[in-house]
């Protein structure tokens, strides 16, 4: 009979043994919430500290995390142990920089706490379009950052390496601030496509990093089309800018073949005429022109019409050819840039 | 005047002209006066001079042209019988078988027209070849142009002998401008067969040319 009462015994303990390690973090934080209303805040710290630190896999949500917390510190008040209540209330900062407590709930002697530490803890949270299409230049990314308490931020974009791409704030932060960004990296061009660095950098009074928050954006470009560039001029469409070859010796023989046949052929072709001299001066004429093109046409000496016509077609082709690189210059602003932020990640100078 | 000499003519201005290739429309239109001096020397020599008033024109395409002449005037001799006024006309179809050379063929008219003698008519057709050349820039021109009559006949007088011309002349074109102003002497002499008759003229032409 001892026996079995003992099995029954073993039995029960052993039923009700599973659901205090099956508990969730949840119901954890319920418990606390219920043992401090009952002001059993030994009870209420204990429950809340496992919930809060429950590796089960009902983890808390960022909502409850933050009432647990709310509620860690308020007991930690009230058990006068200031600093626990004060680590409480800074990790609800930090995890929501302008999350403000109850003061209906909570006395006044844990929300002065509280306040003091959100004045202290100089953080920022950030609020980014999760995809975005913007032209690089024109458009506009914007985002906007919230902050625990006034203190100064640096808002950079940086690639994953460290370098700096462009500084998009410097500067005071009081509540809020909206961050802007075109697309474009400090030297006025639109960025080049691949992972990038949103990072916010607050300080403290005294000029030392507070914390750095930092987004992943992942950045794709494209690019339009550009035209080509034209053609440069054939050289078949180029004319000589220098005599070349025989041209004034062709002078000299075409006016020496035609001055002499003026003068002489009147006589072969008229036998009984008598021709007058006026054949002489014209066939002389003739003659003295193509001794006079003859000279004027010796090779290399330029030729200033066709210099004159080549700079034309040179110039014409230069014209064209900058107003096509202007144009796709102008293509070239009109990246278009799609924009993913990723997960925030914090490094915090001071630790959790 | 042989059929068999004209058309080996024609074929010789087709042929050649077909191998050289110059492409588009050109042409060319110029006024011109003529100082003619003309002798007609048969049994007896008379002779007179006059001036001439014409327009000739010149049509391309390609390796072809064609080009067209009229000139009127008058000629007074030494004897009111030679008083007449002077009519001449042309037609040529050239072919350009190199740039600074050309071969054509064509009629060739001109009409005198006595006061007392009543109106000499005088046709022929004659094959031409024509030299011309830039003398060191387009701004200077010289050509040389030799004409020799295939046949034709004069009225009233019968059948020609023989008729030859040549013209040679200079053009200089003003700067920046399409016109080109010239000089020329011509002469041409043409033997009436059964008057046994040589008719002679001799010109000196001032032309005003525009090249289009």
């Amino acid at each position: 009979m001892r026996l079995l009462a003992g099995l029954v015994c073993f039995g029960l303990a052993g039923l009700s043994a599973a659901p205090l390690v099956a508990q969730s973090a949840s119901e954890l934080a319920e418990q606390g919430v219920e043992a401090y209303d009952v002001l059993d805040l030994d009870v209420a710290a204990g429950f809340l500290r496992r919930a809060l630190n429950s590796e089960s896999p009902d983890t808390l949500t960022h909502d409850d995390r933050i009432r647990a917390l709310t509620y860690l510190g308020a007991t930690e008040v009230f058990r006068e142990n200031p600093d626990s209540a004060q680590a409480a209330f800074r990790r609800i900062v930090r995890h929501d920089p302008r999350h403000v407590i109850d003061d209906v709930v909570f006395p006044p002697e844990v929300t002065s706490v509280f306040f003091l530490v959100r004045r202290d803890t100089k953080v920022v949270a950030v609020e980014l379009p999760e995809a975005t299409r913007i032209e690089a230049g024109s458009g506009t990314y914007a985002g906007q950052l919230f902050a625990s308490s006034f203190h100064r931020v640096t808002v950079n974009l940086d690639r994953p390496d460290g370098t700096q791409v462009r500084l998009l704030y410097q500067g005071v932060i009081g509540d809020s601030l909206e961050i802007q960004w075109n697309g474009l990296d400090a030297e006025g061009e639109p960025v080049t496509q691949g992972r990038y660095l949103l990072t916010v950098e607050s300080a403290t009074p005294e000029g030392m990093t507070a914390r750095v928050l930092r987004v992943p954006l992942d950045i794709a470009v494209e690019v339009p089309d550009t035209l080509p560039h034209p053609q440069p001029p054939a050289d078949s469409l180029f004319l000589p800018e220098t005599i070349e070859g025989q041209s004034g010796t062709r002078s000299l023989i075409a006016g020496l073949v035609a001055g002499v046949g003026v003068a002489v052929l009147p006589s072969a072709i008229a036998p009984d005429a008598s021709p007058s001299p006026a054949r002489f001066a014209v066939g002389g004429a003739i003659t003295v022109a193509g001794v006079i093109g003859f000279l004027k046409g010796r090779p290399g000496r330029g030729i200033p019409d066709n210099v004159q016509a080549n700079a034309a077609l040179r110039s014409e082709w230069q014209t064209r050819l900058d107003d096509v690189r202007r144009q796709n210059q102008a293509r070239l602003l009109e990246v278009t840039l799609t924009i993913v932020a990723g997960r925030p990640s914090v490094v915090d100078a001071e630790g959790p | 005047m042989s059929r068999r000499r004209t058309l080996g003519f024609v074929a010789l201005l087709l042929i050649p002209a077909s191998l050289q290739a110059q492409s588009g429309l050109r042409g060319s239109i110029s006024g011109f006066l003529g100082l003619p001096t003309v002798e007609r020397q048969s049994a007896d020599t008379a002779s007179g001079s006059g001036t001439l008033v014409g327009i000739e024109g010149v049509i391309g395409l390609g390796p072809f042209e064609l080009a067209g002449r009229y000139a009127q005037g008058s000629v007074s001799g030494d004897v009111v019988e030679d008083q007449r006024d002077l009519v001449e006309g042309e037609i040529v179809l050239r072919g350009r078988p190199l740039p600074y050379l050309w071969i054509g063929i064509g009629p060739y008219a001109r009409s005198y027209v006595f006061e007392t003698l009543g109106t000499e008519r005088w046709l022929t057709w004659e094959a031409r070849l024509g030299f011309e050349s830039a003398l060191g820039s387009d701004m200077l021109r010289a050509h040389l142009d030799v004409a020799y009559a295939l046949g034709g006949s004069a009225d009233p007088g019968g059948s020609l002998q023989g008729a030859r011309r040549v013209e040679g002349g200079i053009g200089v074109r003003l700067p920046r401008t399409p016109i080109e102003l010239g000089a020329a002497y011509r002469i041409e002499q043409a033997d009436i067969e059964n008057q046994l008759a040589t008719d002679i003229m001799e010109q000196l032409v001032f032309r005003v040319t525009v090249r289009l």
